[in-house]
């Protein structure tokens, strides 16, 4: 099948009345979190994680890839107008964007950002159509040798990556594999780690996980800190960005988004990391450096567009290995799974209509963000006056219920309670819980993957490193470890978490 | 001995990886060729063990520099975790009993001491607030066949 028809059949799935108003509800619910400081997208995801059940898969999966790609656009509205960046990713953008509102251009700032992140988000959509029936191709001949190296890269790379440490990343990750082993093994139907507990004989519910580790543990931790008082005094002027404005924007926006979409298929990079080198690029090309940090118009238009477009390239691993580069894709991952649907490269013959569907939703969700957001702007930075103390009640209550409705079992909630320490400790010792989720997701896929290689290879380990595929990757892995004890990746990480 | 972060780390660690190789070791290691249950408990039990090593070894050379070690549990932080935590049991141990509103009840109204700001009569509000908005959208807007109020203990 080609790409065009493909396309239209995805354009067929993501246009239904359902599947529309989903796409509409993710977006809407992402930009309202992308404002929210405090509420990430990763708790957004895990908190509707429950709800999602009584969706199609196809509705489901639509309104969460929404949330994920709307609060990246979401975040940058109050980076711009409060200096408050929502999320981690549009910190850079509060650099210049504020200051361009200081100057009374707020609206010039906010229109570029959006503009340059539909034309990022519409190449980061193009680009998964494209790769996928290629890399797809690829994947299906991996084996089991080359699947275990995949996922052992995806993990040690995300792990190395993740702030707080090499040590403390590997760690957690180990530690939520120990966590993705219990309930029945496959191979053997031998129930481990159910300590005769029979709500855990197919393992740890995931939703639970997710909503005990993000949204009890960060809530725990936001109280007591002193939130940021949003003041927003300026006007946000002429929404049209002037001529030169155009002219100056247009190359960086390139820049943004061809540089965003590499680094979202990598493992471990991030949105963040992604905004904050397209930004560097930009200062350093330009030819006037000063400017920067002044409210120069490239310094929102080239970190917004490298955001969107990594957050649409960041579903390519995902969707076409199988396996997540990123904690919130572990998430997404994590619902396909409850759907029943195994992502993969067989996922584009099995489930067509799920994937095509996704990919044209994306564009359309791109499209929705612009019309919706210009006009809305005011109400969005109205949405930052609610006070930290009602929304957690609301959270807590709403996360509760959801898990409740999970097998209306109390069980549930008490491993809520479970979850929320452990994720309220792994805080404290300054372990990323996001890691938590990647080994989780990706422990099982590596155990699987792993006892098939060694048994087909007689119990022989040199099996991973004679396949060329298999050795490439380790050997990647081991580069990765490597590059992230020097300096300058070191360096260009705390600067971008600052 | 204050326990600041670093150190937290090493024995959350070494804790789960110990346990991994216990309980791991009781499923069996089977053979290279046919690996067993336990394999892979204990591998990454071990890994976590060698990660939790690691991270004592580099604590003591930064103790040994003479760096400033800071707890890794503020005060501040024990009425959230313990007003949350409370808040989620209470609700556990309501929902089945007394059914949903009364458990919401408490779910609010012990999370909101959680945070010192708080006032009684907002207090209120945000019970009823959110009451309102937990029954419109699982109750009337997904249909879960909740008991609002139930009695059976």
């Amino acid at each position: 099948m080609d790409l065009f028809s493909s396309l239209a059949m995805g354009l067929q799935v993501a246009v239904t009345p359902v599947n529309l108003l989903y796409c509409l509800m993710g977006v809407t619910l992402g930009t309202a979190i992308g404002v929210l400081p405090g509420v990430g997208p990763i708790i957004t995801i895990s908190l509707l994680l429950p709800l999602t059940f009584g969706l199609t898969p196809e509705a489901s999966i639509i309104m969460l890839a929404g949330i994920f790609y709307g609060a990246a656009y979401g975040g940058s509205t109050t980076s711009i107008l409060v200096n408050l960046p929502g999320e981690a990713s549009s910190a850079v953008t509060c650099i210049d964007g504020h200051q361009m509102a200081r100057q009374g251009r707020a609206g010039a700032a906010l229109a570029v950002a959006a503009l340059g992140s539909f034309f990022a988000g519409t190449v980061g959509t193009l680009m998964i159509a494209l790769a996928g029936p290629p890399l797809a191709a690829i994947a299906m001949r991996f084996g089991a040798a080359e699947y275990a190296a995949l996922v052992f890269v995806a993990l040690l790379s995300t792990a190395a990556m993740t702030r707080g440490g090499v040590v403390k990343g590997i760690g957690v990750a180990l530690l939520g594999m120990v966590f993705g082993t219990a309930g029945s093994d496959v191979s053997t139907g031998l129930f481990r780690f159910t300590f005769g507990i029979p709500e855990l004989r197919d393992g740890v519910e995931f939703a639970v996980l997710a909503v005990g580790l993000f949204a009890v543990a960060e809530i725990i931790g936001n109280i007591g800190e002193p939130q940021g008082q949003a003041v927003s005094s300026s006007k946000i002027g002429r929404l049209w960005p002037t001529r030169d404005d155009f002219r100056r924007s247009w190359p960086a926006v390139l820049r943004g988004t061809g540089l965003g979409a590499l680094l979202g298929v990598l493992p471990g990079a991030g949105l963040a990391m992604s905004s904050f080198t397209a930004y560097m690029v930009e200062k350093s090309a330009s030819k006037e450096p000063e400017r920067f940090g002044k409210g120069a118009v490239e310094g929102v238009a080239a970190p917004e567009a490298a955001n969107n477009a990594a957050s649409q390239t960041a579903f390519i691993p995902t969707l076409l290995l199988g396996v997540p580069g990123s904690p919130t894709m572990a998430l997404m991952l994590g619902a396909f799974m409850i759907h029943g649907v195994q992502p993969g490269p067989r996922m584009m013959g099995d489930h067509p209509q799920l994937f095509w569907g996704l990919i044209v939703s994306m564009w359309i969700g791109n499209l929705l963000l612009v019309v919706l957001n210009l006009p809305l702007i005011g109400l969005w930075v109205r949405l930052l006056r609610v006070p930290y103390h009602w929304l957690y009640v609301f959270v807590l209550a709403f996360a509760c219920v959801g898990v409740f409705t999970l097998s209306s079992s109390a069980f549930d909630i008490y491993s809520l309670v479970f979850f929320g320490v452990l994720g309220y400790l792994l805080k404290a010792a300054g372990c990323n819980p996001a890691l938590f989720i990647l080994g989780f997701i990706l422990g099982p896929m590596f155990e699987e993957n792993f006892r098939r290689a060694m048994t087909l290879s007689r119990g022989d380990p040199m099996v991973f490193l004679e396949r060329p595929i298999s050795l490439t990757l380790v050997l990647i892995g081991v580069a990765v470890l490597a590059a992230t004890t020097t300096s300058f990746v070191r360096r260009g990480r705390a600067e971008a978490t600052d | 001995m204050t326990i600041h972060a670093d150190l937290l780390a090493a024995l959350i660690f070494l804790v789960f990886g110990a346990l991994a190789i216990a309980i791991g070791y009781g499923y069996g290691f089977g053979t290279m060729a046919a690996l067993g249950s336990g394999a892979m408990p204990m591998l990454v039990g071990a890994g976590l063990c060698v990660m939790g090593v690691v991270q004592l070894v580099q604590t003591r050379a930064a103790r040994q520099t003479g760096e400033q070690l800071v707890s890794a549990f503020s005060r501040r932080g024990t009425r959230p975790l313990l007003f949350i935590l409370g808040a989620i049991l209470a609700f556990g141990l309501l929902i089945d009993r007394l059914g949903l509103l009364p458990a919401l009840a408490a779910l609010v109204g012990i999370s909101w001491f959680a945070d010192a700001g708080g006032r009684k009569l907002e207090l209120l509000a945000v019970l009823v607030a959110v009451a309102t908005l937990i029954v419109a959208i699982f109750y009337f807007g997904l249909g879960i066949p909740f008991r609002l109020v139930a009695w059976r203990f």
